[in-house]
């Protein structure tokens, strides 16, 4: 029968299904802390440590989850993490104590540690397809897709069946990734064959002694500080400047439309142009569009504008990031090299959070952010532009080891 | 909340120009002549951000509990 008929595309879906679920899910998050600080009676800070100790968590379970997924296969991988979701949904749905509240939310970072590279790295390595890039903007168009549905259905089930069940929900709406493991297992296949004899510890040490692969981690340190900063941050920041108090509503609103069309347009120019070249535009724009912000006058119009082209700017470093790794080591260990970026990029988005309120609260404005912000964001262009993604034989081939 | 669905609207059309000057611009450097390709990916893409835009119009149009009950519908089905 067609429908059984073993595809590469069947490993797309399961990954962009996979993608959806985790970041949906993991972006309804907030809409717990009020519920839950209430039922512990503690303040907002217990629960924002327990969140930040999670991203902190899923950062370093990122690498260890993708070299399992590179040894032992994208589909057992998604299997066990998609086992270790729902049981951190349903810890969180029996919180009594501190304790619950901070080994839930580790739980949780661990469950969602090193998805989107798994997604990702099966991806790239069942497409055998110069429109790679594409599909790589596609699972990542799909995350930010699922953090633009689930949200409001986790808030119609908090508001209409309380926080609890709302967690057990939760949890069940995690069981498809289930089903998402068995079809990338089953319709994974490696077609981007390469000459690869490296071990797993042999692939890491070539990957840390890289200059272009350290340049490609602390650039995308500065893309978790840039999101977690504005993400957390701008509703207080719009308070602040006494804007309408629907606004914040529609400027997340317009990131994240505008980040499902972005990844998507930054997915087909990765395929068309130089991905790090891309990537250094990508940071000066954002820069210059903090820069705009800083200056303009803050009203309805300049703010929604703002959200719109950060919305663009967003995401889209994800796929050209993976696939300069992909370009660079090749395809065998591309989980595991991605998960170490991304730890990189959890750590910029926990300080992002963090130094976000710290800063606040020492200045009483958050104009040294925006600046900090903009600093980065060149500084960031600047790193990527001596990036080499040279393919590794070609690398061996002229150190005279690979004749 | 009419006034800000107003000015919603005015800042996708802005941003979407914005994204195809961009795009445009950054097509030219890429050599390849894939000009029909180039096109109907845009095509696809303004066809997809419509469809976003009108859903996400339709989510603040239809407030409160005419969205719930739009949600609780799906969920039904």
């Amino acid at each position: 029968m067609f429908f059984f008929k073993s595809s590469p595309y069947y490993v797309v879906f399961g990954g962009a299904v996979t993608v959806f679920i985790t970041l949906g899910l993991n972006h309804s998050n907030g809409l717990f802390l009020l519920p839950i600080t209430t039922e512990l009676n503690s303040g907002r800070e217990l629960f924002s440590l327990a969140g930040a100790l999670g991203i902190l968590f899923s950062g370093v379970g990122a690498p260890f989850f993708g070299g399992l997924s590179d040894k032992y296969g994208a589909g057992r991988t998604i299997f066990i993490l998609g086992m270790l979701q729902i049981l951190s949904w349903i810890w969180v749905g029996n919180i009594n104590s501190e304790f619950d509240l901070f080994g839930s939310r580790i739980l949780m970072g661990i469950g969602s540690s090193g998805m989107l590279g798994i997604a990702l790295s099966i991806t790239g390595k069942s497409i055998n397809s110069e429109n790679k890039s594409i599909f790589l903007g596609i699972i990542m168009a799909s995350g930010s897709f699922g953090q633009f549905i689930m949200v409001p259905i986790i808030n119609y089930f908090i508001n209409n069946v309380g926080w609890v069940y709302s967690t057990f929900i939760a949890s069940l709406l995690v069981t498809p990734l289930i089903l998402m493991s068995f079809i990338i297992s089953r319709n994974s296949k490696n077609f981007n064959i390469e000459e690869n004899n490296q071990t797993i510890y042999q692939s890491l040490h070539e990957a840390i002694s890289n200059r272009s692969y350290k340049l490609l981690t602390t650039g995308f340190f500065v893309c978790g500080f840039h999101v977690t900063f504005v993400s957390t941050h701008l509703p207080a920041f719009l308070s602040d400047n006494n804007l309408n108090e629907n606004l914040a509503g529609f400027a997340l609103a317009l990131i994240g439309l505008f980040n499902i069309i972005g990844t998507l347009s930054f997915g087909y120019l990765g395929s068309k142009l130089s991905k790090k070249n891309l990537l250094s535009t990508l940071y000066s724009l954002r820069s210059l569009l903090f820069i705009s912000f800083i200056i303009a006058p803050k009203n309805e119009f300049t703010v929604l504008v703002f959200s719109a082209v950060l919305g663009i700017l967003w995401l889209s470093t994800v796929p050209l990031t993976n696939g300069i790794i992909t370009d660079i080591f090749g395809h065998k260990y591309s989980s595991m090299l991605f998960g170490l970026t991304l730890m990189s990029h959890h750590l910029g988005s926990f300080l992002g959070s963090w130094l976000g309120g710290r800063m606040f609260d020492i200045y009483g404005s958050y104009n040294s952010v925006w600046w900090l912000c903009v600093i980065l964001g060149f500084g960031s262009a600047l790193v990527h532009f001596p990036i080499k993604s040279q393919p590794r034989i070609i690398r061996l081939k002229e150190s005279g080891q690979l004749t | 909340m009419n006034n800000m669905l107003l000015i919603f609207c005015a800042a996708f059309i802005t941003s979407w120009v914005l994204l195809e000057i961009f795009f445009k611009i950054s097509l030219s450097f890429a050599n390849t002549g894939e000009i029909k390709n180039n096109t109907t990916f845009i095509n696809y893409l303004r066809l997809t951000s419509v469809v976003l835009f009108a859903s996400t119009f339709v989510f603040f149009f239809i407030e409160g509990e005419k969205f719930t009950n739009f949600i609780y519908f799906i969920c039904v089905i």
